[in-house]
């Protein structure tokens, strides 16, 4: 038997709750989301969302491949899709459908503490973590082409 | 050499599939499908036996092959067997 | 406790609450022995608690007895499909693809569609061939609670469904969807079930009418599938 519970078991679990009002806990797994979220340490809280998401928001949701994502909504675009990315990335996923949503987190529970993301704490490091996305890119970027440039010249 | 004791091979919906068992899962994890020399390769690989033996079967199971690509088909294979660590020595 | 699931008579005392519920409509309350014992201990939902801490107990229990069910019945012909399975008209109609696609989306569109279709089982229905023909049964692990039937229903045909903005349907070659099918089960890992469990794939594969739906999210797609897979 398989001890470690797969996202493809769990669905079910987690739209029966969402479905019935109640909340879900999802652990968080890759590093996209860091240093905010740690793999392994760190989990969420999601609950359905019937309305539109907005900037900010952080989604749990499906891809066309069928892997389950869990990244921050940067814009929204007037074809009404989402533009997703990990705080942590600086490539940005367009088109994302709301039919592709899952579910939002409300709750954070970060190194053993749990925050709504309705604190203000929290909505300052999304604030600023939106304005510096666009510098993010950038200087990312370079550092990950110097490690391409360090590499060739080993 | 032979294939390790951890794979079964059956024909599923007219096709040789091997999958694995027990300790092989944490090598393979999916499925091998063969084709039609590659079954017969296979098979004479699942007890004791050496390159010859196998080259052997082959030419008497492949009729209207030349003995080139009957050489190079059955070393071919089990080189690629041995590198996933299905064929052992 | 005895239940009776796919035909089978399963000993399975649940511990917490979700499976105490979901078994209710399975008590089997007859003579014959269990065919299939589950018996997991507390400790052992406890240890696998603790490898997946944001799960409750009852969570892991669900999830851990569906997959020791699941490879057991491999012994008794059966095989687990991740699918949402509707019947209508005394046929089962299973539609399979990863968790999120739209199979369940799609299923509960057949009920808009024909007021009599009901769900069978909305996320692992159990597939047993019995006497020359196969079968989806209801089972207490069906991912939803209230949407599973105890019944035993014949299978009209199974289908891989994928998202498109069109509809459309095509029959296929049982081998062209192998790989599908060993990614929707549960593959057992002891040599002897695998045997079996290859067999019983074999004949699913083979016997079976397997179809690839594209579909978007919309009745029409209902007509799709229902229209080419029903049986006349």
């Amino acid at each position: 038997m398989n001890n470690k519970v797969t996202m493809q078991e769990l669905l079910p679990f987690i739209e029966e709750a969402l479905n019935n009002d109640k909340t879900f806990i999802i652990p968080i797994t890759g590093t996209s989301m860091r240093p905010l979220l740690i793999a392994g340490r760190d989990t969420v809280t999601l609950k359905k969302c019937d309305s539109k998401l907005k900037k900010g928001d952080l989604p749990l949701y499906r891809r066309e491949d069928g892997t389950f994502v869990l990244h921050r909504v940067v814009s929204v675009e007037d074809n009404n899709t989402y533009t997703m990315c990990g705080d942590n990335q600086f490539l940005k996923e367009k088109g994302i459908a709301h039919n592709q949503i899952i579910g939002v987190v409300t709750e954070i529970t970060r190194d053993g503490k749990t925050f709504s993301v309705d604190s203000k704490k929290y909505q300052r490091y999304v604030k600023l973590g939106l304005l510096l996305l666009n510098i993010r890119y950038p200087y990312k970027r370079l550092r990950y082409l110097g490690h391409l440039v360090k590499e060739k010249i080993k | 050499m032979r294939i390790n004791e951890n794979f079964v091979l059956k024909t599923i919906a007219g096709e040789a599939v091997a999958m694995p068992v027990g300790e092989a899962v944490s090598k393979i994890n999916g499925m091998i499908k063969l084709n039609p020399t590659a079954e017969v390769i296979w098979k004479a690989l699942e007890h004791e036996t050496t390159l010859e033996d196998v080259i052997s079967t082959v030419r008497a199971n492949c009729q209207n092959v030349n003995e080139a690509t009957i050489i190079e088909d059955v070393v071919d294979f089990t080189e690629k067997l041995r590198k996933l660590g299905i064929l052992e020595e | 406790m005895k239940l009776q699931v796919a035909d089978l008579i399963v000993e399975f005392e649940p511990k917490y609450n979700m499976m105490q519920e979901r078994i209710k409509q399975y008590i089997y309350e007859g003579e014959k022995e269990p065919d299939i014992v589950i018996n997991l201990s507390e400790q052992f939902f406890l240890d696998r608690q603790k490898e997946n801490p944001h799960l409750h107990l009852s969570e892991v229990e669900a999830i851990f007895t569906a997959s020791y069910f699941y490879t057991e019945i491999v012994k008794f012909g059966g095989v687990m499909l991740h699918a949402s399975c509707v019947q209508y008209e005394n046929y089962a109609y299973l539609f399979s693809a990863n968790s999120g696609t739209g199979k369940s989306t799609h299923t509960h569109l057949w009920l808009k569609k024909f007021p009599k279709a009901e769900i069978l089982n909305d996320d692992k229905p159990a597939i047993r061939y019995i006497d020359g023909k196969f079968y989806a049964f209801g089972t207490p692990w069906s991912g939803k609670n209230d949407e599973s039937i105890n019944a035993k229903t014949e299978i009209a045909g199974i289908t891989f469904l994928s998202r498109s903005e069109n509809n459309e349907i095509e029959r296929v070659e049982g081998n062209t969807v192998t790989i599908d099918f060993l990614n929707q089960t549960v593959r057992p890992s002891n040599k002897n079930y695998m045997l079996q469990f290859m067999d019983t794939l074999d004949k699913v594969l083979t016997e079976i009418p397997i179809y690839r739906l594209n579909c978007n999210m919309s009745l029409e797609a209902v007509e799709t599938s229902y229209n080419a897979m029903r049986r006349r």
